[in-house]
């Protein structure tokens, strides 16, 4: 698969506290990971483990404190020119969780698409930036009269369509998507599913999909992320992940999703994610996990590909399966939340 | 299992200057002692509605115009706040949708418990501190927090303590709406299996509103599937889940996707719910729904009984689908 974009130890803190008490906040630490050609990649994790943070950063909506993030062969940061960034923006545009709020409710949403046409394709006539704002609402499932109407006239979920039509109209290569279906009823849920997947196949967009449930980012996802605390606590090809997790994690986030098919895990974990500030070296999982062993508080484990001998059975060998956790590198079984 | 609360032929209307819209449209329900019902629904279906409706916490342009809300054997509905004061926190008490709303910021916990405790007598400075430090053990939080403000806890801490505070005299019916939807998975399984184990050892009775289908199937016993203002299917969450009858319940079951077994094309509901302000003609699910005939565009349904469930569909009480 050809690599599109690619985060190199990205790392983000913040400054916490007063001038006197001065604390920094790791929000993401150290993330590397690549995004391909026409692929669904979830970033997965609770509040707090610094998905968005890693959105906002690939958007250049913050600049990160340390790495870099290459696309298509250049580093974003030395995008220094006016064109350049607003290539980029066209690009690899963002699309929010809430519909009611990222669209300006006094204007038509036909506003919304043309106004990013006239910006970012400069090239086109009044009537092809029309017919082209018809063309992406058709392929996002809206109707063409749509456009004429009133954000407030729509359904959350045609909102959340024309969000993605705006991306479309840019000729996006990677659409960043940050919960976008969180706010969405769950027979709505679906649909906006499937059109994602149809952009990837049909007009090979790569998405991002930012999310907290994983059932939803096996539905439409090539590979899966999985966050923990600022850090990338397990990464694969999503079906290897979810059959064979090797980071305890990752076993304790799949046991706790409701399923009516398969009974409920009894597993009394009260634990949350810690606040990383001003860390010590160590896994941050470790205060939570039953296979924790003196290393674990030492060194931060490094994220490592997973030798083969150890991958589950239905290992795709062509992608990676990577874990962070000293347990599962070492080739001890790993059965923490199971 | 003797009966607790009786809802009979419930409905609340919004008064808007446009014309009044019924949110909650002749409901009926009954609920024992210490069982769980769970009431599911999309947004705008009413299901907030119908529990601050049975909570009598309803405010104005939302009035109940008619039914009755049977708690204990006396009617609710039409009694002063006086009269309601009696019977909250101590005999019936409301869980949230989101805690860090509901919970005063700029009291402590321990503040906040007091005053639940001294709406109903008068209980001395120990009692108060033993109580409290007693109910949010129940529910795994440390007593120290009782000198915490709701911001120096986290989501998951903050939603048991509104749990604890309901507890506070343990009453026999727990009103919940949404209390995990602010939670990560994780937390919201830890919080369920505390209400389960809560319930078990003090026999309360929980009405537990969500619109996560999958939440319910583990805890309920049994469930209600709502769909703009009215009861699509009310029965047993075992006998739901084996076998939904009604085409909206068997679609939502159909836009989950599952993490296990294989993976398969979902479909979802096409269309969105009706606007309530002049909801579709006969069977309000006909024009999403992929068996509507032309009897269902004629024919209001009502809710039949079918081996246990009740089911609000035309087709399903003739037989014609669903065999």
């Amino acid at each position: 698969m050809t690599e599109l974009l690619k985060a190199d130890r990205l790392t983000k803190h913040f400054k916490i506290g007063s001038t006197l008490s001065r604390h920094i906040l790791h929000a993401v630490d150290e993330v590397t990971f690549t995004v391909g050609e026409r692929e669904i990649v979830a970033l997965a994790g609770e509040s707090g483990s610094g998905k968005s943070t890693i959105a906002r950063l690939l958007a250049r909506i913050y600049p990160p404190t340390s790495g870099s993030v290459t696309f298509d062969g250049h580093n974003i940061r030395g995008m220094r020119s006016r064109r350049a960034q607003l290539r980029y923006a066209a690009e690899v545009p963002m699309v929010f969780q809430d519909p009611f709020a990222s669209i300006n409710p006094v204007f038509r949403v036909s506003h919304a698409v043309l106004r990013s046409l006239k910006l970012h394709r400069p090239s086109l006539s009044a009537a092809e930036r029309r017919a082209e704002a018809e063309r992406v609402f058709d392929v996002v499932g809206l109707t063409a009269d749509m456009l004429e109407r009133f954000p407030h006239e729509l359904s959350g979920g045609q909102r959340q369509r024309v969000g993605f039509a705006q991306a479309l109209a840019m000729k996006p290569r990677l659409i960043i998507a940050d919960e976008p279906v969180s706010m969405l009823d769950v027979s709505i849920r679906i649909g906006l599913l499937n059109m994602m997947a149809s952009l990837r196949d049909e007009q090979g967009v790569s998405i991002l999909y930012i999310t907290h449930d994983i059932a939803s980012a096996r539905y439409v996802a090539d590979r899966l992320i999985v966050m923990y605390a600022g850090q990338i606590a397990e990464s694969g090809p999503i079906e290897e992940v979810l059959t064979a997790p090797r980071h305890p994690y990752t076993q304790l986030l799949l046991s706790a999703v409701p399923d009516p098919k398969a009974p409920l895990a009894q597993v009394t974990d009260r634990g949350e994610p810690p606040k990383v500030i001003d860390p010590s070296p160590g896994c941050r999982f470790r205060w939570r996990c039953p296979l924790a062993i003196d290393t674990c508080s030492a060194v931060t484990p490094p994220l490592t590909e997973l030798p083969v001998n150890l991958r589950g059975s239905a290992a795709n060998r062509e992608s990676e399966h990577e874990v962070a956790c000293h347990v599962a590198q070492s080739g001890a079984e790993v059965k923490a939340f199971v | 299992m003797p009966e607790i609360l009786a809802v009979t032929d419930l409905s609340v209307d919004y008064v808007l200057e446009r014309g009044d819209v019924r949110a909650v449209d002749d409901v009926s329900f009954t609920l024992d002692r210490g069982e769980f019902l769970g009431i599911v629904g999309e947004s705008g279906c009413g299901k907030s509605t119908l529990l601050f409706a049975v909570a009598q916490l309803l405010t104005p342009p939302a009035q109940i115009t008619t039914g009755r809300v049977t708690f204990q054997g006396a009617n609710l509905v039409g009694l002063t706040d006086k009269q309601l004061a009696a019977i909250r926190w101590k005999d019936m008490s409301v869980v949230m949708q989101s805690a860090m709303n509901a919970l005063n910021p700029v009291k402590s916990i321990g503040a906040q418990f007091k005053d639940v405790l001294e709406a109903h007598g008068k209980p001395s400075k120990q009692e108060v501190r033993e109580r409290s430090a007693q109910v949010l053990r129940m529910v795994g939080i440390d007593p120290v927090h009782l000198k915490s403000y709701p911001h120096q806890l986290s989501g998951g801490m903050r939603q048991r303590s509104m749990i604890a505070m309901a507890m506070l005299f343990t009453p026999d019916l727990i009103i919940m709406d949404e209390p995990t939807s602010a939670l990560d998975v994780v937390a919201q399984r830890a919080l369920m299996l505390q209400i389960k184990e809560l319930q078990r050892e003090y026999g309360f009775a929980v009405i537990f509103v969500t619109h996560d289908m999958s939440l319910v199937s583990h805890f309920s016993d049994r469930m209600m599937v709502m769909y703009a203002g009215q009861i699509d299917e009310l029965g047993s969450t075992k006998a739901i889940f084996a076998h939904p009858r009604h085409p909206y319940t068997k679609g939502l079951f159909e836009a989950f996707p599952s993490i296990r077994g294989p993976k398969t094309q979902l479909r979802g509901i096409p269309g969105n719910p009706p606007d309530l302000n002049s909801p579709p003609h006969g069977c309000r699910f006909n024009p999403r729904c992929p068996h509507a005939v032309d009897l269902c565009f004629e024919t209001v349904p009502d809710l039949y009984q079918l081996n246990g469930t009740l089911v609000r569909c035309l087709r399903v009480a003739d037989g014609s689908i669903d065999q």
